[in-house]
């Protein structure tokens, strides 16, 4: 062997000759590698990222949500269908009796059937079923419900009793039909009375409430927590709740950015509200269906009142309603000039109401104070980046209001609006179970999710998903939950696998490439090598130029590719770091707000297994030239060019 | 070229002067236009009176020496038996027609090549008889090689390529560059040290490469051609050379020429034919 700094030094001139081809294989391979590079450093840091972030939030643990199944189909079912026209007929006539006692009209024909009929799409037969938010229809389902109950927290903790649970909680979500009641942010402590605004939707952030409002054990929601809140009931009497990022921006006055924003804005905003949010008050007004019922005839009324202002043949009804003197107050009559026999009779239709279900007029206002906040809920529209990384990460509770479970029993009207006396199908409480490790939690996922065999018709020809699973054994319905701690543990594993694929496939082809390179110059210097053997270059000495050659080329190689990679992953970072930030930091609730979400990150390991890597390239490309021209006579060589 | 020459056999009158002009020719390998050249060139240039034969132990032997190898599927019997001996510190000069085997005896008394039969010792190493690695260190520091093309590396100065057979030998650097140095300088390059090989001139080429040949103090030069590529004067200034050199450092100089006039500053001629040695 002859010394290294000769080797080097006589490597470098093989460097000098052919160099485009050279420069062509330095850039190609280098791009090659540069893919992996970039995939490591972005990787990497997405990784370290998501990891530094998962300290907050629900992000580290291993949550499922365990839904049990109903017969979501009960309202086709013949037997609760009749039940259901028993209950209404006995309803309708203790109605035309109590009618007849008090005096009153009343017209049984009007009244509506729980029993709607349409004809089936298969085999054109006339199909009954069930109008589910009929009082009558749903008192038949609820009894139906009571014999058969859907599994609760006593088969959830048998289910997972194998796998060593380590808690379970629970969560509700606010009726989607609250039965004509309403409850209503206040803006600026004002009731709106302008259904028109209302019905133009999406419009105002705060409307959707009721439709995306949730319970969940104080536990899974202390995580979320902003910085000096807590799950409490605040002495004011004010309830803590968690809302969305936009309705924050909202309440506190902020104009929302424009759609154009960049993300470097979006991120300031993102702080600033969850800077401003933390123990900002709002109130609620809530009515019952009746204060509701009474509150829209006063607006109508005066609606139609308004309209006839200037014509002199119009005359007020008899009996109006005015709009509330104060906030979420209660309606004022404004004018009674009924006779006494017209009163009389209004009080006696009134009293038969109130026989059959009807309530006293309630109207109340609830105080909250914002103690979290959840990411924007936004669909449509084209698909983000940060929309894509939301839904990989999924960390947190998703969007939506979010508050105590306590509240859903302790508070009557939150209560009333949980326990859906309206619909009987979306009774139902969300059920979870932790685990203390991922194995434990995919384990049960696996093994006791219930398969849902969507071809399975029971026995009276309906599909009766809670029978199905009850027959597996698996009541329940099985997801992670809070984060995909689970799955991104699976992902961080495939990604290695494909990223070693990966890996092979680019050093196959870059040391196809290079092998070119390497078999050309050594054929080119067949001669210099002939030359170096007549004055005494031993066959090792020729091939130790030659590697230390394929060395030099692989870490060219290597340097070009880390240079790009570097470049690339700086460059991804710089676009998407702000917007992953703000998605992160919602997402996993973070209260260090000058956590960034940076894009790239370098280890030494992924620095030297590249270099590594495209040394071992560059040598393999050089073993089969070199043995090929090792066993050349060096005379043929010499003569060869003469 | 062979064709012509029988011709001229054929039809010309056996005279004196036609034997001296034939034995001229012979010393070209019957290349008439070589001969004109060097006949015009004698008229330029002095040959100096050949030194008396050596009289030192012998430093190459062959004996009965065949090679024989195959250039696409013709076999071609390069050697057939070549018998000689060489002493130290004499310069000898292979001669004969292209494809007379003048060369690959050369590489075979260099341990470039094996020979297919016979024996080649050279300095008391019977080269049939060394490993690939034991060969390549005899030449090394037994034989100093000169080429027709000289075989600089284009992309070193002048130093390191002189220091080239010393960096094969493992040599330090220092001692290396203080040989190139000094040799430089006997090859009258002492400025151009740090010159590439294209900032030199033919002559400064072939003086660089005689330096470099030299340079691990060899027993042995082998030159193929020395002069093959330079014009007349150059030409005689490498024969200068090498003669300086065998006084200097008693190197024994074996040159393959086309050239007349270097086979005249030989202090032997060895004129090969068909791999048979012919006078």
């Amino acid at each position: 062997m002859i010394g290294l700094r000769d080797a080097t030094m006589l490597a470098l001139t093989k460097l000098r000759t052919r160099k485009v081809r050279l420069a062509v294989t330095i850039i190609v391979s280098g791009l090659l590698f540069s893919a992996l590079a970039t995939a490591s450093f972005v990787v990497r840091g997405g990784i370290n990222g998501v990891t530094d972030f998962n300290k907050e939030g629900l992000g580290s643990r291993f949550i499922i949500l365990a839904q049990a199944q109903m017969n979501y189909y009960a309202n086709e079912n013949q037997e609760i269908i009749d039940r259901a026209k028993a209950i209404h007929n006995d309803t309708v006539a203790r109605k035309k009796a109590a009618a007849k006692q008090l005096g009153i009209s009343y017209e049984a024909d009007n009244e509506p059937s729980p029993v709607s009929e349409m004809q089936s799409s298969i085999g054109g037969q006339k199909q009954q079923y069930l109008n589910s938010e009929h009082p009558a229809a749903v008192q038949a389902i609820k009894e139906y419900q009571a014999a058969h109950p859907a599994a609760g927290e006593a088969e959830l903790k048998e289910a997972a009793a194998a796998y060593n649970p380590k808690a379970f909680f629970s969560g509700r979500h606010a009726s989607y039909n609250l039965g004509g009641a309403s409850f209503q942010v206040l803006k600026d402590g004002q009731e709106s009375y302008n259904s028109a605004e209302k019905d133009r939707g999406g419009s105002d952030a705060t409307d959707g409430f009721v439709n995306s409002w949730g319970s969940l054990s104080g536990e899974l929601l202390e995580p979320f927590m902003l910085p000096g809140q807590n799950t409490k009931q605040g002495s004011d009497g004010s309830i803590p709740i968690i809302v969305p990022n936009n309705a924050a921006e909202q309440m506190l006055k902020l104009e929302a950015l424009p759609p154009s924003a960049n993300s470097h804005d979006r991120l300031d905003r993102t702080k600033e509200i969850r800077t401003k949010a933390p123990d900002a008050r709002f109130q609620a007004c809530y009515r019952n269906s009746t204060s509701a019922g009474l509150l829209s005839q006063a607006i109508s009324q005066k609606a139609d009142i308004d309209a006839h202002k200037n014509d002199k043949n119009y005359r007020q009804p008899d009996l109006v309603y005015g709009l509330p003197t104060e906030p979420c107050g209660a309606v004022p009559v404004t004018r009674d000039v009924r006779s006494s026999a017209e009163k009389t009779y209004a009080a006696k239709q009134e009293q038969f109401e109130r026989m059959f279900g009807k309530a006293e007029p309630v109207q109340q206002t609830l105080s909250f104070r914002i103690v979290g906040i959840t990411p924007d809920m936004d669909f449509g529209g084209a698909i983000s980046i940060g929309q894509l990384f939301r839904s990989i990460i999924a960390s947190s509770l998703g969007g939506g209001w979010y508050m105590p479970d306590d509240f859903t029993t302790s508070n009557p009207l939150i209560a009333a609006m949980f326990s859906n006396d309206a619909d009987a199908f979306t009774n139902f409480t969300q059920r979870f179970v932790e685990f203390n490790t991922a194995q434990s939690a995919k384990a049960f996922l696996e093994k006791e999710n219930c398969e849902i065999d969507y071809g399975k018709i029971s026995a009276n020809g309906r599909f009766n998903p809670q029978e199905i699973c009850e027959e597996q054994g698996h009541p329940f319905t099985l997801g992670s939950y809070g984060s995909n701690s689970i799955a991104l543990e699976s992902f961080g594993k495939g990604f290695t696998k494909v990223f070693r694929i990966a890996a092979l496939a680019i050093s196959a082809i870059a040391a196809i490439i290079m092998m070119g390179t390497v078999g050309r110059m050594i054929a080119d210097s067949r001669r210099e090598t002939a030359v170096f053997r007549a004055i005494g270059a031993k066959r090792m000495d020729i091939a130790q130029i030659y590697i230390t050659y394929a060395i030099l080329l692989s870490l060219l190689v290597a340097t070009f590719a880390l240079i790009v990679g570097f470049a690339l992953s700086s460059i991804a970072n710089m676009r998407f770091s702000p917007e992953l930030t703000v998605e992160a930091i919602n997402a996993f609730n973070a209260n260090d707000l000058n956590k960034t979400f940076t894009l790239y990150a370098f280890y030494w390991s992924d620095i030297l297994m590249l270099i590594g890597l495209s040394l071992v390239v560059g040598l393999l490309s050089a073993v089969f030239p070199l043995l090929r021209n090792l066993r050349r006579n060096p005379i043929r060589d010499m003569r060869d060019d003469t | 070229m062979a064709g012509s020459h029988k011709h001229n056999e054929a039809t010309m009158p056996e005279t004196e002067q036609t034997i001296a002009v034939k034995r001229f020719l012979k010393l070209f390998g019957g290349d008439l236009d070589a001969a004109v050249a060097a006949l015009r060139d004698a008229t330029t240039t002095t040959y100096r009176k050949r030194t008396p034969k050596a009289t030192g132990p012998v430093v190459v032997r062959t004996e009965n020496l065949r090679k024989s190898y195959k250039v696409g599927k013709q076999h071609v019997e390069a050697l057939q038996g070549v018998s000689l001996e060489i002493r130290q510190g004499e310069f000898v000069a292979f001669t004969g027609p292209s494809g007379s085997g003048k060369s690959t005896l050369l590489q075979l008394i260099g341990g470039l090549d094996k020979p297919s039969e016979g024996r080649v010792v050279v300095d008391e190493h019977d080269l049939t008889k060394l490993s690939d690695r034991a060969l390549s260190s005899f030449r090394n520091k037994t034989i100093g090689f000169v080429f027709q093309f000289f075989y600089l590396q284009p992309f070193l100065n002048l130093e390191t390529n002189l220091a080239m057979p010393a960096i094969f030998a493992r040599t330090s650097r220092k001692e290396r560059n203080t040989s190139a140095s000094t040799l430089a300088e006997a090859v009258g390059l002492a400025d151009r040290l740090k010159h590439l090989p294209k900032e030199l001139s033919g002559g400064q080429m072939q003086r660089a490469a005689i330096a470099r040949a030299l340079l691990n103090k060899p027993k042995l030069i082998l030159a193929d051609e020395p002069t093959g590529n330079l014009d007349s004067v150059n030409g005689g200034a490498i024969v200068d050379l090498f003669e300086k050199v065998r006084e200097e450092f008693g190197t024994t100089i074996v040159v393959v020429t086309h050239d007349p006039k270097v086979a005249a500053r030989a202090d032997r001629e060895i004129t090969l034919k068909d791999g048979r040695i012919a006078a």
